[in-house]
């Protein structure tokens, strides 16, 4: 195969990319000046050989333990679970949560076929436990002999993923591994929006608003 | 409710139209496949930004072209809103607009109220029980435009639901096999077992269903004495009619028999409490049937109780009207449904919804459309009509009350005085 047809099937294999969109990008990468095109080969072979995993939180980091779970100053007793690394962005952008993270890359979702054993939900147990968590892809010894820079007991896990079918089944399943080992599993609220407006919420939601109503 | 400007673009084989339909009644006479319905979903989907002929998006826009652009200016309390909704093909997509603002589905919707009466309602009572839970959904969903989002819920978790009872992701996986191994995983805990997952879509779906349950009871309990009241008056008193909601949740076990149709408000307490305490007590009840329920759904492979095996049960005179009405009783009674849906409608809106009767006049013999057009008369909507003969539209002895329109090849031309009135 020609290097352009080459190139034009790996392109058409992303997401979102089709046949006529990989041709334009192929003939793009064809007439750009050499070293950039240098670069983006670069960006995207160093993507794939230095982002990994974190053995701790399971974000995606250069270095392992990451920022993160490396931060002295972060309290380790609390974990805030989330869905995807962008959600973690998300929280960590309001400043607002001083505690640890862990990420299980997705929620549980049957429609998708994406069971338990799909998720970084196993890392999560043993890291609850105090155990050393296998890396579940590949086998990396350098991951599993990095200690956690003195892991206090873990107290309480806030369950952040999205308020929506998935994300619930996947809160509540987490509930559902963990109170059994005597931990606080809390859930971050939903209800209406800050800013929104009663009248345009819909009926779950409100029922939700008031179902966990606070005093004041 | 009333449009007072309509335009199209684009849309199935009409022409581009710019019409001002008449504030009372709109007489779309031509033979058939000229675009008389086509205007009907004009003016649906604008109102309900879906058509009630399709759920593909391609059908609509015309033969080899590639958008449409549907408007309609409305007057709803003194008030005047324009409407819009573009549709495109490449790509695929709805836009939404409200005074040519592109609006989100919660903005859009209130505010644009109307109901269609198709010659397929009048199948309604000896037609499948979707048939009629469509029609209950969407009769709730105009006094209420969240419900199809907690409809859209229910179904995504009924569909989670019925791929793990075959055995979905998590229920054969490695995570079973370690049940019988527990030793597998480095001697760590196992995650809990296929059946945790299944209890958790158990209680979602128990309670996404309870909010449906509560709406439709409600919505039936509101609507059955009048659909009592206008099927007395048109079939002279000589029958009764009762519709009666029954979810597809079994009732309790000390309940009776004769109550297994519908046990709403079988405890005082349930009718005091709030929506809130209604819900989870259904929610409850749904929760343990489907546990109950979960070695049959599995052998099976569905969900076998729960909103989506709902049903609308009319008897007549006591005994069930699928088996024991008549041609023209059951055509009585569907007319009696949705005269009293207009009239919650509008008692609820305070505003008249906008009607749209899709030929429904050649279905209905003499008496009945002659009792259609005296509570047309009667109300005061806004009325679309299609007909392939004017003169089965007996709207009586005022002309001023009506603008003909001759639709032919996609052209709806207005017709100059009303020639057909009576």
């Amino acid at each position: 195969m020609d290097p352009i047809s080459r190139l034009i099937r790996e392109l058409a294999r992303l997401p979102g990319i089709g046949q006529k969109t990989a041709t334009r990008l192929a003939f793009h990468v064809l007439r750009a000046p050499a070293p950039q095109v240098r670069d983006l080969a670069q960006a995207l072979h160093e993507v794939k050989e230095k982002i990994r995993l974190c053995s701790h939180c399971m974000n995606l980091t250069e270095h392992d333990p990451c920022a993160l779970c490396a931060d002295a100053s972060r309290d380790g007793r609390v974990i805030c679970v989330v869905a995807h690394p962008p959600d973690l962005l998300a929280i960590e952008r309001t400043s607002s949560f001083r505690g640890r993270y862990h990420v299980l890359h997705g929620v549980l979702s049957p429609l998708d076929g994406v069971g338990p054993d799909d998720l970084k939900l196993r890392e999560l147990l043993l890291r609850v436990q105090g155990k050393p968590q296998h890396i579940s892809d590949e086998e990396d010894e350098a991951a599993l002999s990095s200690q956690p820079a003195n892991q206090p007991a873990i107290t309480e896990i806030i369950v952040a993923t999205s308020p929506n079918v998935e994300g619930e089944a996947t809160a509540m399943y987490i509930a559902r591994m963990l109170k059994p080992l005597g931990l606080r599993v809390t859930r971050i609220a939903s209800g209406l929006p800050i800013g929104g407006e009663l009248e345009y919420a819909d009926g779950i939601t409100i029922a939700r608003a008031l179902e966990v109503r606070r005093e004041i | 409710m009333r449009v007072h400007a309509l335009t199209a673009e684009g849309f199935r084989n009409l022409q581009p139209l710019a019409v001002s339909p008449h504030p009372r009644f709109n007489v779309l006479s031509g033979d058939n496949g000229q675009g008389k319905t086509n205007l009907l979903e004009v003016i649906y989907v604008l109102a309900t930004l879906r058509s009630f002929r399709t759920t593909r998006l391609d059908e609509l826009v015309s033969f080899g072209g590639e958008a449409a652009a549907l408007r309609a200016r409305v007057e709803h309390r003194q008030s005047e809103r324009v409407f819009g909704v573009d549709i495109g093909l490449r790509p695929s997509r709805k836009q939404a607009l409200c005074d040519g603002k592109s609006a989100r589905t919660g903005e859009y919707f209130g505010g644009f109220n109307l109901i269609l009466f198709a010659p397929e309602d009048l199948r309604l009572p000896k037609g499948p029980p979707s048939g009629r839970r469509r029609f209950l959904d969407r009769a709730i969903w105009n006094t209420c435009p969240s419900y199809l989002d907690e409809v859209r819920v229910y179904e995504r978790i009924l569909r989670s639901r019925n791929i793990l009872l075959r055995g979905g992701p998590g229920t054969s996986s490695p995570t079973e096999e370690s049940e019988h191994a527990p030793s597998r995983s480095r001697g760590s805990a196992p995650l809990p077992d296929s059946a945790a997952l299944l209890d958790i879509y158990d209680q979602r779906l128990a309670s996404a269903g309870a909010v449906l349950f509560v709406r439709r009871r409600r919505y039936v309990e509101a609507l059955a004495p009048r659909v009592a009241e206008v099927f007395g008056r048109i079939s002279g008193g000589d029958h009764e009619v009762q519709v009666q909601y029954q979810p597809a949740l079994k009732p309790s076990k000390a309940t009776e028999k004769s109550s297994t149709h519908l046990d709403s408000g079988r405890t005082d307490p349930e009718i005091i409490a709030p929506v809130i305490d209604e819900q989870r007590v259904l929610s409850e009840r749904l929760h343990a049937q489907l546990q109950r329920d979960r070695r049959r759904d599995q052998q099976r492979g569905f969900t076998h109780s729960g909103p989506h095996a709902d049903d609308l049960v009319f008897f007549l005179d006591g005994r069930p009207a699928d088996l024991h009405a008549s041609q023209g009783q059951t055509r009585a009674l569907v007319l009696s449904l949705k005269i009293a849906e207009i009239q919650h409608l509008h008692a609820l809106l305070g505003d008249p919804p906008v009607l749209l009767l899709d030929d429904v006049s050649s279905e209905l013999d003499r008496d009945k459309n002659a009792a259609l057009f005296a509570f047309l008369r009667e109300s005061v909507s806004q009325v679309f009509i299609t007909t392939t003969d004017p003169n089965y539209i007996r709207i009586g002895p005022s002309p001023e009350d009506r603008q003909d329109f001759a639709v032919r090849a996609g052209r709806i031309v207005p017709v100059e005085s009303a020639t057909s009135g009576e």
